[in-house]
């Protein structure tokens, strides 16, 4: 017996994405998918982003490692809701864990999620958590050559954020390579050089999260800078 | 590894088929797989061998099909293989292009036994591809 079909394997995953993009919308928060190397930085960024976003947003973080809580224990002190996944051996996130993390926040009260995922270039590039922007996390340590190397995170990714700017006097980087790959894989991609070492580096980063959440709920951008004005 | 996850769907996939069309046994299984995707195929024809194992899938032939990218530039409507992941229109040098093929994982055909013992036929099931599968 034949049987002819077009069955996407991914549907299960892409379904349960789908269903955490609803809750998401429903609750207005918009969630961003840091991915990135080991030690790319994306802890780092998220302390930074946090503490300069804290005033304007509640947010909350998930994060996950293959092993320790350390990157959980960092954030603590930032005074967010922190869901840790430990990912059990796991290289990447799907989008069941995300749906199961979503219901240890109190959801009506949060406006941005970040995702700190687990340091690989490779996997999390290939699944939907349901995500509304996945960050590609790089860094000048890492090379020029990982837009060509991993194309798939920087093809699926919304924005690139290139990090440990201030090391460049120090170290072999060809910045020039690393655009040109970067933008030959994904012409559309905004880009960024950051250091978390020099805030005022951050702040175009900063200002697109304000501009992507604005654009995707706007008519509650004020009502929202009300309520954690007034601590509600 | 993340081959073993993608298989994992496979396997959810093989077996509502194999409900709803009534399957004793799979003899055949054929995928098409975008170059987009990161797929090693051994590692991914392993994680099969592995998943399969007591399953009505165990010892099925497994047939990777591999499509390469194409995109289509919205400016100048001009079409294109990607033989690497250039995603800039060669005719305008517009980046204003769209993929219409090539990150897909989708399983295409099975063969197999009915529960009711008729090998000779051929159906095509209801299954469609859904909205995000062709990138």
């Amino acid at each position: 017996m034949e049987i002819k079909m077009m069955k996407n394997i991914l549907d299960s995953n892409q379904q349960k994405a789908r269903q955490v993009r609803k809750r998401l919308d429903e609750n207005r928060i918009l969630m961003l998918n840091l991915i990135g190397s080991p030690g790319a930085g994306k802890t780092l960024l998220l302390e930074k982003t946090i503490e300069a976003l804290k005033n304007k947003y509640s947010m909350g973080v998930i994060e996950s490692d293959v092993e320790t809580d350390r990157d959980a224990k960092r954030l603590q002190r930032l005074d967010i809701p922190i869901v840790m996944i430990g990912s059990e051996g796991a290289c990447h996130i799907e989008s069941i864990i995300a749906d199961k993390a979503l219901n240890e926040f109190d959801l009506p009260s949060l406006d941005l999620l970040f995702v700190e995922n687990v340091g690989n270039l490779v996997c999390p590039a290939e699944f939907d958590l349901g995500e509304h922007c996945k960050v590609a996390v790089s860094s000048t340590t890492e090379g020029e050559d990982k837009p060509a190397k991993y194309p798939l995170l920087f093809r699926e990714s919304s924005i690139c954020l290139l990090n440990k700017i201030d090391l460049l006097p120090y170290i072999r980087f060809d910045k020039n390579v690393y655009k040109n790959d970067l933008f030959t894989i994904n012409p559309n991609i905004d880009f960024f050089e950051i250091s978390c070492e020099k805030p005022e580096s951050l702040d175009p980063w900063i200002q697109w999260i304000e501009d992507k959440y604005s654009s995707l709920f706007s008519s509650d951008y004020v009502m929202n800078q009300e309520k954690n004005v007034n601590g509600g | 590894m993340h081959e073993y996850s993608l298989v994992s769907g496979l396997m959810d996939a093989l077996l509502e088929a194999s409900e709803k069309e009534r399957l004793a046994k799979i003899s055949l299984v054929e995928m098409r797989i975008g170059k987009l995707r990161s797929v090693v195929p051994d590692i991914f024809r392993q994680a099969f061998q592995t998943l399969s194992e007591g399953t009505l899938a165990q010892g099925a032939r497994l047939e990777m099909n591999f499509v390469p990218g194409e995109i289509i530039c919205l400016d100048c409507k001009q079409q294109k293989i990607l033989d690497q992941w250039n995603f800039v229109c060669s005719v305008c040098g517009s980046g204003n292009t769209e993929l219409l093929q090539g990150s897909e994982i989708l399983l295409t055909k099975i063969e197999g036994e009915s529960q009711d013992g008729n090998q000779n036929d051929e159906k095509h099931s209801g299954f469609q591809p859904t909205k995000s599968q062709t990138g």
